[in-house]
C-alpha cells in the first residue's frame, strides 16, 4: 500500500524537478521582465479570484439547498452540477462560444461585449471552477448536523439568523476549501479561455496561454519559468488555506 | 482487499492491451493545422496502398515546432510554411525537406460578404471585428504580422485586431461562427468552409508561401519517413488530393 501512494507523490515532486532542471533564476527573472507575462499575471490573479468570490457565493446557496432541502428532481440537478467536471473543457468553451450567438447572447454581447474579452476570460473559468466549490459546499453543509440549527430555531432564531450565525460560521473551513479549490481551478483553466476569450497578447492573455504561446515560439525555457511561477503560486495558496483550515472538514 | 487489487491488474491488463502505438512501423508526423483535410486523406490512400500506417499529431506550425524540440520524437514535420522548415534545421532537427504546394494568404469574410469588405482598408475599420491567428502560434499570424510590418501598418492593425487565435481553423471557425467579421487566413482554409469566401487582396500574392515537408533527424524509420516524403511530393500520386482541397497544384 505505501508503495502505491508514495508512486504518485513521488511521481508530482519528481515532475517539478524536472521542469526546474530545464530552466535557471536567469529565464525565471527574465520571464518575470517580460511587459506580456507580467500582464499575463496580473490578468490571471485578478480574472481567477475574481472566479473565486463569484464562485464561493454561487456555491453557498446552492450547497446548502442540495444538503437540507429535499425536493422532486433532486438527483437531476445533483447531475446537472456535475456536468461541467464531466465535460472535456474544450465543449465548455465551444458552448459559451455558441451560446452568445444566439438570440438572448446577442442581446447581452449588444450592451456588454463578452466574446473575446476579459469577461469572457471570468466566465469560462466561473463555470468550470464554481462545480467543484458547488460540490464542496454541499459536502460541507451535508456533514454538518441539522440539530444545532434547530436549537437556534426553538431559542427564537428566524431561518435567516440560524442559516449566518449557526450554521455559516461551521462551515468556515468548507468556504475556504471551496474558495482555494474554485481559485486553484481558475487559475489552471485554459481550453476554453483559448476558445472563448481566444489568444490575444496582453488583452486576454492568461497564464496558461502564455505557457502555450511560449511553447508556440519555442522558448521552452520561459514556458517553464511561467509554469513554475503558476506552480509556486498554487501551492503557496492551497498551503495556506490548509493552515487555516481544520484538518477535520478539509477536504 | 485481494479483490481490488485484482481488479486493478485487470485494468492495467485492459489499457496494456489498447492499441498503444498503432501499428508497427507505424509514422508519426507533426502536421500544420491547414493540411489536415488533405493529410488526412493521403495518410488513408497510403495505407491502403504500402500498409504504412500514418499517425499525424495536428496543431499550430510553431506549436508543433515546439513539442517537436521537447519530445525528440516523430519521423516528419509538414509547416504550412518552408520558413519553419529552415527554423528546423537551424536546430539540426531535419535530414531532408521538400516544398510541396503554394498557399496564398487572403481576407475571408462570411458567405455573400454581408458586412461588404472589400479591400485592405476596411481591416483597418475599428466597425468590423477583425481576428487574426496568434503571430506566435501559427505559420498564417506569423506571416500576417510580417505583412503588415512591411507595409508599416502593424501597430495600426494590432490595435484594431479583436481577437487572436491559435491557429487558422479557429479564425475560419469564428468567422463561421459569426463571432468575428472578418479574418485573415490562407487561401485553402476557406475552400474547406461552405460558409465562407474569399475577399482577393491584390498584396497579400507577393506573400504566397509552400507547404513543405521534413524528415526529422529523430525518426526511427529514416528510409520509411522518406518513402512516404517522396510520395507526398510526386505529382501524380499527391497532386490529385491537393487539388481536390482548393491548392493550385504547380
Amino acid at each position: 500500500m505505501g508503495v502505491i501512494g508514495s508512486t504518485y507523490i513521488v511521481l508530482i515532486i519528481a515532475m517539478i524537478l524536472a521542469d526546474f532542471a530545464y530552466t535557471s533564476p536567469g529565464h525565471i527573472i527574465e520571464a518575470l521582465g517580460s511587459k506580456e507575462i507580467q500582464y499575463a499575471i496580473k490578468l490571471s490573479l485578478i480574472t481567477a479570484t475574481i472566479t473565486m468570490v463569484l464562485s464561493v457565493l454561487v456555491a453557498i446557496p446552492i450547497g446548502y439547498f442540495m444538503a437540507r432541502f429535499q425536493f422532486r428532481l433532486k438527483k437531476f440537478i445533483d447531475a446537472i452540477i456535475d456536468i461541467p467536471i464531466v465535460l472535456p473543457p474544450l465543449v465548455i468553451g465551444l458552448s459559451l462560444l455558441i451560446l452568445f450567438q444566439t438570440g438572448p447572447g446577442r442581446l447581452i454581447e449588444s450592451y456588454v461585449g463578452v466574446t473575446y474579452t476579459v469577461y469572457a476570460v471570468v466566465l469560462a473559468q466561473f463555470m468550470v471552477a464554481c462545480a467543484f466549490a458547488v460540490r464542496t459546499m454541499y459536502v460541507t453543509f451535508a456533514q454538518i448536523n441539522s440539530r444545532q440549527e434547530q436549537v437556534a430555531l426553538t431559542l427564537g432564531c428566524n431561518e435567516k439568523q440560524s442559516f449566518f450565525y449557526v450554521l455559516l460560521p461551521q462551515a468556515k473551513n468548507g468556504i475556504l476549501t471551496a474558495a482555494s479549490l474554485a481559485w486553484a481551478r481558475a487559475l489552471g483553466e485554459f481550453g476554453p479561455i483559448l476558445i472563448f476569450a481566444g489568444a490575444t497578447r496582453m488583452r486576454t492573455e492568461v497564464l496558461p496561454t502564455t505557457i502555450f504561446l511560449e511553447m508556440s515560439v519555442g522558448n521552452i525555457e520561459a514556458a517553464i519559468a511561467v509554469s513554475l511561477l503558476m506552480i509556486a503560486s498554487g501551492f503557496a495558496v492551497l498551503l495556506i488555506v490548509r493552515m487555516f483550515g481544520n484538518q477535520k472538514t478539509a477536504l | 482487499m485481494k479483490c481490488k487489487i485484482l481488479l486493478l491488474l485487470l485494468l492495467l491488463l485492459f489499457t496494456i492491451s489498447c492499441k498503444q502505438k498503432a501499428e508497427k512501423g507505424a509514422l508519426l508526423v507533426y502536421c500544420a493545422a491547414v493540411v489536415k483535410p488533405v493529410l488526412e486523406e493521403i495518410s488513408r490512400d497510403y495505407y491502403a496502398e504500402k500498409g504504412v500506417q500514418i499517425d499525424v499529431q495536428y496543431g499550430g506550425s510553431g506549436t508543433l515546432l515546439a513539442n517537436m524540440r521537447v519530445s525528440g520524437k516523430g519521423d516528419l514535420y509538414i509547416p504550412a510554411d518552408g520558413s519553419y522548415i529552415e527554423e528546423a534545421l537551424s536546430f539540426g532537427l531535419i535530414t531532408e525537406s521538400k516544398a510541396l504546394v503554394p498557399i496564398t494568404p487572403v481576407i475571408a469574410v462570411a458567405k455573400g460578404n454581408p458586412k461588404a469588405i472589400k479591400s485592405l482598408d476596411d481591416l483597418y475599420n475599428s466597425s468590423y471585428k477583425l481576428g487574426i491567428a496568434n503571430p506566435d502560434a501559427a505559420s498564417i499570424g506569423r506571416l500576417t504580422k510580417q505583412m503588415f510590418v512591411q507595409n508599416g501598418t502593424w501597430n495600426a492593425i494590432k490595435s484594431n485586431v479583436y481577437v487572436q487565435m491559435p491557429t487558422v481553423s479557429d479564425v475560419a471557425n469564428a468567422i463561421k461562427l459569426k463571432t468575428i467579421d472578418v479574418g485573415v487566413v490562407w487561401n485553402v482554409t476557406v475552400h474547406q468552409y461552405q460558409e465562407l469566401e474569399v475577399v482577393p487582396i491584390d498584396y497579400f500574392t507577393l506573400f504566397t508561401k509552400y507547404v513543405s515537408a521534413g524528415v526529422l533527424k529523430s525518426s526511427a524509420q529514416p528510409e520509411e519517413a522518406s518513402r512516404f516524403l517522396a510520395y507526398l511530393s510526386t505529382r501524380d500520386k499527391s497532386a490529385k488530393t491537393f487539388k481536390k482541397y482548393g491548392y493550385p497544384v504547380y
